[in-house]
């Protein structure tokens, strides 16, 4: 007791400078924490966006559709029927919160004289809007099933030809067999769905006007929404367990296997995250070694006097890494308080972030408080106090007592 | 018993080396009361550092009880410190932010020797220097005889057989200084404890039971 009484009383001997190391600490922790929270908040906001904009939490498709469909689009193509069945199976199964069937398909857009190439995407109407939530309707009026031939197009794809709301255009496409069919549909709204590649080329038509267009009635995937996305991992595996004991020959995709722009960004600041730590680790590291330095040759009399006294240097050390642990939890602990502080205000705020790459609209973030970023910026704290400190107390171990008393 | 044979004590190398001891060899028989006198650079402080482990010789041999200090490594030279041999220093060297209590405390806590056991020495040895009512006081709130007499109170407290004094008195005034000999004095004649003091005062070198006089690193004479 009175050993970590001596450590505590040390730590605080030179208020200021201790002071000035808590505070180095604290703000490295706090700019961890802040760093750390707002990338989360932007790894949110993809995830959201790939989820309730396009790719939903669970995909259902045919077995063998992901690696061979685009070779033979017909040949996983789910039947009418069975498409009902997994429907309501899956309706029924713990978490999910919605579900909707689709079918893709591409063709071109007559309108006057332009003809403009796309990728149409067959939905329900009464389900489309729950399941774009992410998705902004720029201009118009969602899709409705009273108006099975109105859609909806991206705004990029809207400008090729210059579609508005209430302008009537023909789709052509070619069904499986091969031949040509068109249909006249009504642009009812213009969408933007957040990634730029995808609202240049996207269009949505309500699911009776694509089975008539493609004459062919057979669904191509069914989405799946959950209640909580970290539910998903849970329900694909129930799922794919359901599936397999129905008969049902089905593959499931998560929205992690889908959403690749969005791995592609979190793999990126996740990479930026990680040289943050090492410089902000770096940073403390310098700093508090500095500081521990002049405390303890500052001291060197006092310690010398232990040693003399009978105290083995492995114990002068280990009150040494007691004071640098003390201080790196109590600055850890002042960084966690400064960095939620900060988190918090930012977060009332709002910070407006530019649009990611790739994206085509700016968002509001906030700073998340995230437990694994805080446990993981504390440590990183006391770490670094004890990383720095380890040279100072090694020097101080070679010491010769003699020397250093004469010259008290 | 101390032993010294033929010691010799050389810093640094080249024309800038300078001879601290020269072949000294003393023998200190338990129990003694021995000044070590000498002027300023005589190499009384050396002396007592090798006597105490902090230092090793250039030459010749230092051993208590038989036990030459150069065969111990480090730690077995702490343990030696701590169990065998007290130090005063002339700057008292108290830690600051401990109270005199726990200054005393401090040594005995790397002891195997239990809370009670260790409270009760401190007591003991705070008393038997007089300052068992100042013991809760930190070392800035206790004068420049007060802190000698804390330090004292330290050395003593682990009950060692040899207690090192270096220029204890030094930092006090003559009066003072004269109080804390004679303090340590009846300290060895009650304990039977050996105490070497440094001093270049020769009222307070008056008061020990023997005198290793010191020049230019080399013996001189020795007379009670």
């Amino acid at each position: 007791m009175l050993f970590l009484r001596l450590a505590l009383r040390n730590v605080f001997r030179d208020r200021v400078r201790t002071a000035v190391a808590l505070l180095a600490i604290g703000v490295g922790c706090a700019a961890l924490i802040v760093n750390g929270g707002v990338i989360y908040n932007i790894f949110e906001e993809l995830r959201e966006d790939a989820i309730r904009g396009r790719h939903a939490h669970l995909q259902i498709y045919r077995r063998g559709y992901t690696d061979n469909h685009l070779k033979d689009p017909g040949a996983y193509l789910i039947p009418r029927a069975e498409a009902e069945r997994i429907l309501s199976l899956v309706r029924a199964q713990p978490h999910v919160e919605r579900i909707t069937r689709q079918r893709e398909f591409s063709g071109m857009i007559s309108a006057g004289d332009r003809y403009v190439s796309f990728v149409g995407i067959g939905v329900d109407p009464g389900e489309d809007a729950e399941f774009s939530r992410h998705a902004v309707l720029r201009r118009g009026e969602p899709l409705s099933s009273q108006e099975p031939y109105g859609m909806l197009c991206g705004l990029g794809l809207a400008e090729r030809f210059a579609g508005e709301p209430g302008r009537v255009v023909t789709l052509m496409t070619n069904t499986e067999s091969g031949a040509l069919n068109a249909v006249d549909v009504k642009v009812r709204g213009i969408f933007e769905g957040g990634m730029k590649a995808y609202d240049d080329w996207t269009l949505k038509l309500p699911l009776q006007a694509v089975e008539e267009l493609l004459l062919d009635d057979r669904t191509e995937k069914i989405l799946v929404l959950l209640d909580h996305t970290e539910e998903v991992p849970e329900v694909q595996r129930s799922l794919e367990g359901l599936f397999a004991t129905q008969g049902l020959d089905l593959e499931t995709r998560s929205w992690r296997d889908l959403a690749l722009f969005h791995n592609q960004v979190v793999g990126l600041f996740n990479r930026e995250l990680d040289v943050i730590k090492l410089i902000i680790a770096t940073i403390v590291v310098l700093g508090i070694a500095n500081t521990i330095g002049m405390s303890i040759v500052e001291r060197r009399v006092e310690l010398a006097t232990l040693r003399a006294l009978g105290i083995r240097s492995g114990a002068i050390a280990r009150l040494l890494f007691t004071e640098a642990l003390l201080t790196g939890l109590m600055g850890g602990v002042l960084g966690v308080a400064l960095g939620c502080a900060i988190a918090w205000v930012v977060s009332a705020i709002g910070i407006t972030f530019p649009s990611p790459p790739g994206a085509t609209r700016p968002f509001v973030g906030g700073v998340d408080v995230v437990p694994g970023i805080v446990v993981f910026a504390f440590l990183l704290s006391v770490g670094a106090t004890l990383l720095a400190a380890i040279l100072p107390i090694l020097k101080a171990r070679r010491w010769s007592i003699a020397h250093v008393l004469r010259g008290a | 018993m101390i032993r010294l044979e033929s010691v010799g004590k050389v810093y640094g190398s080249g024309p800038g080396r300078a001879i601290a001891l020269d072949a000294v060899s003393v023998s200190i028989e338990p129990g003694q009361f021995v000044a070590v006198a000498g002027p300023s650079g005589s190499g009384k402080t050396s002396l007592l550092n090798l006597i105490g482990a902090l230092d090793d010789p250039t030459s010749g041999t230092v051993s208590i009880d038989g036990k030459r200090l150069r065969d111990l490594s480090e730690d077995e030279r702490a343990d030696l410190r701590l169990r065998t041999v007290g130090f005063i220093f002339q700057h008292f060297n108290l830690i600051p932010v401990l109270t005199a209590a726990e200054n005393v405390e401090l040594p005995l806590l790397f002891r195997p020797i239990g809370a009670a056991e260790r409270r009760r020495r401190v007591a003991r040895a705070l008393e038997r220097v007089g300052l068992g009512a100042k013991r809760q006081r930190h070392p800035r709130e206790l004068s420049g005889g007060e802190l000698q007499r804390v330090a004292v109170a330290r050395a003593l407290a682990g009950e060692p057989a040899i207690v090192l004094a270096d220029e204890p008195t030094a930092n006090l005034d003559h009066e003072t200084g004269a109080a804390v000999i004679g303090l340590m004095h009846e300290l060895n004649r009650e304990n039977r404890t050996t105490f070497l003091y440094a001093s270049h005062d020769p009222e307070l070198i008056r008061l020990a039971d023997r005198v290793v006089r010191l020049r230019d690193g080399r013996l001189l004479a020795e007379g009670a």
